[in-house]
């Protein structure tokens, strides 16, 4: 097992070093750099586009650059951003509590409803229940997040609609801040909030997540619950639960412990890979409910061609889908016995 | 200034639609009602699309910097609602009547008198220091400043006493008054020239102050989370007086319907550039009021002069004939964008009315002058030349619904005169982009259609002087002129308005005899407010609407919702 690990990491390196070139390569070949965003300002003259990019280095080849910005990283140095002139690991610092506790919430209030759901969907396959939640899944899977997300503001936080559906009549309210993280009358952070902890900062704060969470979670309820729907009903089959069943075990123990510990090894493992995305944030979810994690920071420097953020989002993204995937495996070996590396 | 193209294309889509769900919404049966919304107190929140990169305006050349900065900072001079420029740190606007400007040969010499009894917000003294000190940070070669022009024909800066500086330049500069008015705000040097001193590096582009300035304005800075928002307090002792607010807090908000529930909801009390779309919605709210304001942006046609077929000036008066701008006005705009006639705004003093309508919507006049460029009708209804098609493409930036629809109806106009034309868009980074990859500064275009914003001076020598033809400048059109060449070279080396006005009322006529581009709408703004906020001036300018916070005031919002009712 060590010697496998050890391994895989071993390989893991060039194929790193492989990825973080052609990531750099392409982001210097797109057009546009980061001098477009002086195009249309008559101030920026020649003279002041050529020091700017003296300025920025742009002016290294490109292979060249690259190199700068490997051996820079691999001391631990992400550089400084090219617009903010603040370095890049603070920048990231800052906003990634605020998409971890985004992107954590949702992940765990998917992982368990999506699971649940898909469970008993497998155990009462073809009922109302399994066929009331494959409609979920797929309305919630085919639902783009961007008109979701509109919907439920309009809704939840717009204010002046009176509705009348089918016969009764509601009233949409403001019962939930539009956007953004905390309400204007607090100031800070969430690391603020945890160093000076105070009821109402995290009333503030659950009632800011409600709209982003549920849009992030109802879409990926969805996918979950498939998954272990699957996993569940292929489970169930086999011959040991039979067996299990014909010993005249409780059906609560059959499921419970014969049928969903089998079930869930490849749950476990996809939660594995969902990793990289508590850092990498979501970018339209953020963009809409205004908050204030590293997509949002991703895209604005993406836009503005802020290389140095930009290649600090895509690689630390590429380090974390490689190592969540060996932890994946290494989970995995760990739980189901059946499965050894050499 | 920046063109987020990913942001625009979500945007243009969100509005589109939320429309459709309100309208979906509308349909069942039901009624407003009169909401419990949120009301403030004595701060103002005010709501910015994108986030500053560094609350410093030199190195930071964004309307989001500029925003965040107007309350903090103060310039020598500002420029007021109507385009006036009015005095703030300096006592007078130094002219060549009140002695201010004197001329020295090919140079001149301009002496701002400085106000006496400002303090920076940690209580050190204002003085003429500062100003020198401003001009050296701009100058110095580690400083990463977006811009210079204007600042390197400074050849020296000398200190008469605390409160008088003479900055020398080598020539004749026009726009001299607005040196330092939003990209110069003043900085302090007590706090910064340590990191200009600095020999090891470019330290004053990573200062700390970057991120958390003092300045001299009517309010402090507080504190900045990172994408959510920026906040400050009033400055007890201000120079005009402590403001009447407690204090201004900047949110960022990205998507416009968010701005908009948040606008609804009372959460925000002022709403930059609502996009049109919004504007009736915005008018129905009764807590809010919007009126739109011309602003000094202008949409235009651009031709690409490089390319054989529009070097006949024919051929370019009739597209211009062509084109039914009010049409595209009234129907694609609302009526809210004006049509255009000029490179200038008619707010300019500088504006030239002669040339309004020197090319009126007439398909007739427009079919004679292609027949007479030898443009002759084919079988298909397009016109051909020595076997060559009329066919051209126009580009624009994707995803801009408005634009979209105004190409589809310039198609439209260019085929009743047997002209094909094809829609080629490109994302803002690309159509913009630098030579030889960017699309217009590379000349990969036929027809482009975009917007510049003109300043309050009406100097547009990097769009019209062959000199700044790209890689060198803005002139994309690549207009060469020899007439026009002179004139925009003496328009910036006159310092008399009387003067200066024949130059370029001169330099109209001509772009409107040549047609390099077809101006076609000014823009207007929409920047809907909190009823409860009083004394908002909105300023087209690029002072932008935070110039006069310092007089902003509020009443409670169930006051003025009840002042408003009476009005009804």
């Amino acid at each position: 097992m060590g010697r496998y690990i050890a391994r895989r990491l071993l390989v893991s390196l060039p194929l790193l070093v492989g990825v973080s070139l052609i990531l750099y390569v392409l982001m210097r070949l797109a057009p546009g750099g980061p001098e477009a965003v002086y195009g249309q300002n008559p101030h920026v003259r020649a003279e002041d586009l050529a020091r700017l990019r003296e300025q920025m280095g742009l002016n290294d080849p490109i292979l060249v650059a690259y190199a700068k910005w490997f051996f820079s990283f691999i001391q631990g140095n992400l550089g400084f951003s090219l617009f903010t002139g603040r370095p890049v690991a603070q920048m990231l610092l800052e906003r990634l509590p605020n998409t971890m506790v985004l992107m954590g919430s949702a992940l765990m209030i998917s992982v368990v409803v999506g699971v649940t759901f898909g469970v008993i969907s497998a155990i009462r396959q073809y009922s109302w229940f399994d066929y009331g939640v494959t409609t979920f899944a797929f309305f919630g899977y085919s639902m783009p997040t961007f008109w979701f997300g509109i919907l439920m503001m309009l809704v939840f936080a717009a204010n002046d609609y009176t509705l009348t559906f089918a016969g009764h009549t509601f009233s949409t309210g403001h019962w939930l801040p539009a956007a953004g993280m905390f309400g204007a009358e607090r100031e800070g952070t969430l690391l603020n909030l945890l160093r000076h902890p105070e009821f109402s900062g995290f009333v503030d704060l659950a009632a800011h997540m409600v709209m982003p969470v549920a849009v992030l979670s109802i879409v990926s309820i969805a996918s979950w619950s498939r998954y272990s729907r699957s996993s569940m009903l292929e489970v169930i089959r086999m011959d040991y639960v039979r067996m299990a069943r014909a010993k005249g075990l409780a059906e609560v123990k059959v499921i419970g412990k014969h049928a969903l510990r089998n079930a869930l090894i490849p749950i476990i493992t996809l939660v594995a890979l969902a990793i990289p995305s508590l850092f990498a944030g979501a970018l339209i979810t953020e963009q809409i409910f205004a908050w204030p994690g590293i997509g949002r920071l991703f895209i604005d420097s993406l836009t503005k061609s802020d290389y140095p953020v930009v290649m600090a989002v895509m690689f630390i993204s590429a380090v974390l889908v490689v190592f969540s995937n060996l932890l994946a495996d290494i989970l995995y070996a760990a739980l189901d016995p059946r499965i050894r590396f050499s | 200034m920046q063109n987020f193209l990913l942001r625009r294309f979500v945007s243009t889509r969100f509005t589109a639609l939320l429309l459709l769900t309100s309208a979906i919404l509308s349909t069942f049966p039901g009624c407003t009602r009169e909401s419990k919304l949120v009301d403030n107190g004595r701060v103002v929140v005010y709501h910015q699309q994108q986030e500053p990169d560094a609350l410093n305006a030199l190195i930071s050349d964004m309307v989001a910097t500029s925003d965040a900065l107007r309350p903090i900072q103060e310039g020598l001079v500002s420029v007021n609602e109507h385009l006036e420029t009015i005095p703030v740190l300096a006592r007078e606007i130094p002219t060549i009547e009140n002695g201010g400007v004197t001329l020295t040969g090919t140079g001149m010499s301009v002496t701002w008198k400085l106000r006496k009894g400002v303090r920076w917000h940690d209580g050190a003294p204002f003085t003429a220091e500062d100003v020198k000190f401003t001009w050296e940070v701009i100058m110095h070669p580690k400083t990463r400043v977006t811009s210079r022009d204007g600042f390197d024909k400074i050849t020296q800066a000398v200190i008469l006493d605390p409160y008088t500086i003479r900055f020398d330049f080598k020539q004749i500069y026009a726009p001299y008054d607005l040196l330092f008015s939003g990209g110069g705000a003043i900085l302090p040097k007590h706090i910064l020239n340590p990191y200009l001193q600095d020999p090891r590096g470019d330290s004053i582009n990573k200062a700390p102050f970057n991120r958390s300035p003092i300045g001299t304005g009517p309010f402090k800075f507080k504190d900045w989370v990172a994408g959510d928002h920026i906040s400050m307090v009033a400055f007890d002792d201000y120079w005009r007086g402590r403001p009447k607010l407690d204090a201004l807090k900047m949110r960022i908000i990205p998507d416009e319907n968010a701005a908009f529930t948040l606008l609804k909801s009372g959460e925000i009390d002022l709403y930059q550039s609502a996009s049109i779309n919004q504007y009736a919605a915005l008018r129905r709210l009764r807590h809010v009021r919007v009126s739109p304001l011309a602003s000094l942006t202008w949409e235009h046609l651009d031709f690409n002069l490089g390319d054989p077929i529009f070097q006949d000036v024919r051929v370019r008066r009739a597209i211009a004939h062509a084109i039914n701008k009010k049409q595209i006005s009234e129907k694609i705009y609302q009526g809210l964008y004006a049509v255009a006639h000029s490179d200038l705004a008619p707010l300019s003093w500088a504006y030239n009315p002669t040339i309004e309508n020197r090319y009126p919507y007439d398909l007739d006049e427009a079919r004679r002058l292609l027949d007479a460029a030898g443009w002759k009708v084919g079988l298909d209804g397009i016109r051909v030349k020595d076997g060559k098609r009329m066919a051209m493409r126009v580009s624009t930036t994707a995803g801009r619904k408005t634009r979209e629809l105004t190409e589809l109806v310039l198609k439209y106009y260019l085929k009743k005169v047997g002209i094909d034309l094809l829609i080629d868009n490109y994302p803002g980074p690309i159509l913009f982009g630098p030579a030889p990859s960017g699309i217009l500064k590379g000349f990969k275009y036929d027809i482009s259609m975009s917007a510049w914003s003109a300043g309050p001076d009406p100097d547009n020598f990097a769009l019209w002087h062959s000199s700044q033809i790209p890689p060198a400048g803005q002139n994309h059109v690549q207009f060469r002129n020899a007439e026009l060449d002179r004139l925009l070279e003496a328009g910036t080396q006159s310092i008399r308005r009387s003067e200066r006005r024949k130059i370029y009322h001169r330099a109209a006529e001509i772009l409107a005899e040549e047609v390099p581009m077809i101006p076609l709408l000014y823009w207007s703004q929409l920047d809907p407010i909190n009823i409860r906020l009083k004394n908002f001036k909105p300023n087209p300018s690029s002072s932008g609407n935070l110039w006069n916070c310092y007089e902003w005031d509020v009443v409670p919002l169930a006051e003025a919702l009840s002042a408003r009712g009476k009005e009804d």
